[in-house]
């Protein structure tokens, strides 16, 4: 059956853009998701490989328990001979701990913020930067009651973590990101100091983590 | 054929010029000197004076007296020594400035930047002249002429308007500069030549002696080398048998080099005093541009800029303003500055803007000699940030965290940080850490610790409430005995019923109790 005119030409045409990079199917405009890891295993399995780049990732972490993660992630970057950057508006940051983890303190901005608004600004000047990996926004020590964080603000920092392609963290003790964030994992642990009187502070962390996922998009 | 042949000569010529000054190799000497350095000076600062008649006076009144002017001036009519109001009379349209010895010491400086480009050897003259040492130069130009060329070119592009000569002695180089309206060169041998016909006023630093060789009848120093020597030194002294060899071009003064300076200073005065953000930057931004032009031509980056700025009526705000890698990128630095001065705002108007800048020679790129490398597209903006966010968190808020040599724990300093791109160990997958990782609480928090039977039972803190589970300890840690804040303390580890483990400590001096830290 003879291929109608019209039609086949229309075909090459369309052929021959795509072979020229002209045209594109919509979803191959969609750029790749580069996940990493966050130096933590089990929080790799649940988000499928790890946490994406150019996304906020929300972890919601109680007062207690959760520094390890923190400084994983971190060490996790530096093994990755990324450039970090820890927001700290708390100034809860114990180096000797992160040496400890591995995380490589050369590599490493410490923005001690007084306060949460002027770490989101930190946060907002460091992405814009694009020389940061890694920003890691640390509110778990700061009280609940004094963080208000207007929508606007994790749109620009989503946008300016997008345009970066940096991996955005936020510890935190209840969601603020919200539907900002690619993930938001929940983790509740079970620590126990003194569980082995023989051994007091030895493999400890095994048996605290809870993780749940409560919110992704990919 | 006839091509060759000339390409031939040339190059005949190119090499026995190139012979000629291997031989003579210990005794060429450049020098540079500006007419009317006050007035250049001034137009170099203030670029729209441009041709318009100018003069500067030594004091800003009516009375003073002209001390230099322009040739627009002069051709109407107006000369040194007349008063500023005679000088407007004849020309209303006259610019009178005064004369501003900081602008004249930068030129000065710029002027000796562009020499130290061409030769190590640099030597400022007392009249103003920058004498340097041009041997060794031949195998990088091809004739003299376009060595002055390229040094007259270079001292354009700082601004200034220069003259050059080149000769075998630095008297005759310096009377080559002082009597040509571009470049002169002296061909080695031909200086008494060169010299006989000037006049003997031209001699610097000699008043007296000129006055007795006029009253002699001797004008030129062409006369002057025609004098038995022996006759002139019974008659003037040493000084004069020191003046008849440097008229017959035997000048044997040392060419004495001044070192090399670590810091480039350039000033300006305001025509009015400035209280307000956007003009200052501006002043600021013309000096900033002096600097990094100065920098340029001996290819060195900047690394700090030190501000002094002048108030008025008196007093001096003075602030520095550190860089993360070494730049020579204008607009980087006057953000830098912006946010130095939007921070701290001068307390009064400034009237006079001073910069010195700290410098430090770039680098070369691996594989070539001559191309510097390049300061990396993305360390201005980082310094940016970095100066951004030291505004935001606060001074030493803002870095990067080193541990201090010290058993107290939590020690550290914060260093300025910088990009590390590559170099040193490649990081490690450490081993899984043996204890929790500890959150520290800064300031530590004032708990009061309720006790049954002497052990502690409840915790109760601004922030932090529970009923103890466990304790351990204590740790004792003792320290700066030898110092006011002496520390006593007695570390514990406690765990509250709600999960939370915490590092407390008794302060054993005031016997009052902290949390430094969450375990976890």
């Amino acid at each position: 059956m003879p291929i109608h005119p019209s039609k086949a030409t229309g075909e090459n045409i369309l052929t021959k853009l795509q072979r020229k990079g002209a045209l594109c199917k919509a979803a191959e405009l969609q750029k790749p998701i580069s996940l990493v890891s966050s130096g933590c295993e089990e929080l790799n399995r649940m988000c499928a490989g790890g946490l994406a780049r150019g996304h906020i990732s929300e972890l919601i972490v109680p007062i207690h328990g959760a520094a390890w993660m923190m400084y994983d992630l971190l060490a996790a970057g530096c093994l990755r001979n990324e450039t970090l950057a820890l927001v700290d508006p708390a100034d809860g940051f114990e180096i000797e701990s992160a040496r400890a983890a591995g995380v490589d303190l050369n590599r490493l901005l410490w923005v001690r913020s007084p306060n949460v608004k002027q770490a989101l600004q930190a946060v907002e000047l460091i992405l814009s930067c694009r020389q940061f990996d890694t920003v890691v926004l640390d509110l778990v020590l700061v009280q609940t009651t004094k963080i208000r964080t207007p929508a606007s603000v994790w749109m620009r920092i989503k946008r300016l973590a997008a345009e970066a392609q940096s991996l955005v963290v936020v510890f935190s003790r209840q969601s603020l990101a919200g539907g900002f964030a690619s993930v938001s994992v929940r983790a509740s642990t079970r620590h126990r100091l003194f569980s082995d009187p023989t051994r007091p502070r030895q493999n400890a962390r095994k048996t605290t983590l809870g993780l749940e996922i409560i919110r992704q998009k990919r | 054929m006839t091509a060759n042949h000339e390409k031939g000569t040339t190059a005949i010529e190119t090499e026995a010029n190139r012979t000629y000054l291997r031989k003579n190799r210990s005794n060429r000497i450049g020098c540079l000197w500006v007419p009317d350095l006050p007035l250049s000076a001034l137009a170099r600062i203030d670029p729209t004076l441009g041709d318009r008649p100018t003069a500067i006076v030594q004091e800003e009144n009516l009375y003073a007296r002209v001390v230099v002017c322009n040739p627009q001036a002069r051709s109407a009519g107006v000369v040194p020594g007349m008063t500023a109001a005679a000088a407007h009379s004849l020309l209303p349209d006259l610019i009178v400035r005064p004369f501003c010895a900081t602008s004249v010491r930068s030129a000065q400086a710029a002027l000796l930047d562009v020499a130290r480009s061409f030769s190590p050897r640099v030597a400022l003259e007392p009249a103003g002249e920058i004498c340097m040492d041009l041997n060794g130069l031949e195998n990088l130009f091809a004739s003299e002429q376009k060595l002055g060329s390229a040094l007259l070119a270079k001292t354009r592009k700082i601004g200034l308007d220069a003259r050059a000569g080149i000769a075998a002695t630095k008297l005759c180089a310096r009377l080559a500069a002082r009597t040509t309206g571009g470049l002169q060169v002296v061909p080695s041998g031909k200086e008494r030549a060169f010299l006989a016909p000037l006049a003997i006023d031209l001699l610097p630093d000699s008043a007296k002696l000129q006055e007795n060789l006029h009253r002699f009848g001797i004008t030129r120093l062409g006369a002057l080398a025609d004098l038995p020597p022996k006759g002139l030194s019974l008659r003037l002294g040493p000084a004069g048998l020191r003046l008849w060899r440097q008229a017959r071009g035997e000048d044997d003064d040392p060419l004495v080099a001044m070192p090399l300076p670590k810091r480039m200073q350039e000033e300006t005065d305001c025509d009015h005093p400035i209280g307000k953000m956007e003009p200052l930057l501006f002043a600021v931004q013309h000096v900033v541009e002096r600097i990094f032009a100065r920098c340029e031509t001996l290819g060195f980056s900047v690394r700090s800029l030190f501000l002094s700025l002048g108030l008025d009526p008196t007093g001096t705000d003075e602030r520095s303003v550190q860089s993360a890698c070494a730049t020579v990128d204008v607009s980087s630095w006057l953000e830098l500055i912006k946010t130095s001065l939007e921070k701290t705002p001068p307390r009064q108007p400034v009237v006079r803007v001073g910069i010195e800048a700290e410098t430090t020679a770039v680098r070369h790129t691996q594989l070539d000699l001559f191309a510097r490398r390049n300061p990396g597209r993305s360390a201005p903006k980082l310094d940016d940030t970095l100066a951004r966010l030291t505004a935001l968190a606060g001074q030493d808020r803002v870095g990067t965290a080193l541990p201090v040599d010290t058993h107290l724990p939590g020690g550290f300093v914060m260093a300025p940080f910088s990009l590390k791109t590559s170099g040193g160990k490649s990081p490690q997958q450490p081993e899984r850490l043996s204890e929790p990782p500890l959150r520290a609480i800064r300031p530590a928090l004032r708990i009061n610790i309720h006790f049954d039977k002497k052990k502690p039972v409840y915790i109760q803190g601004d922030r932090l409430a529970g009923r103890v589970l466990r304790i351990r300890g204590p740790w004792r840690l003792e320290g700066n005995w030898w110092q006011v804040d002496e520390i006593d303390r007695d570390y514990y580890e406690a765990l509250l019923a709600n999960g939370a483990s915490y590092r407390l400590y008794r302060d054993r001096l005031s016997d009052q109790w902290y949390a430094d830290g969450i375990y976890g």
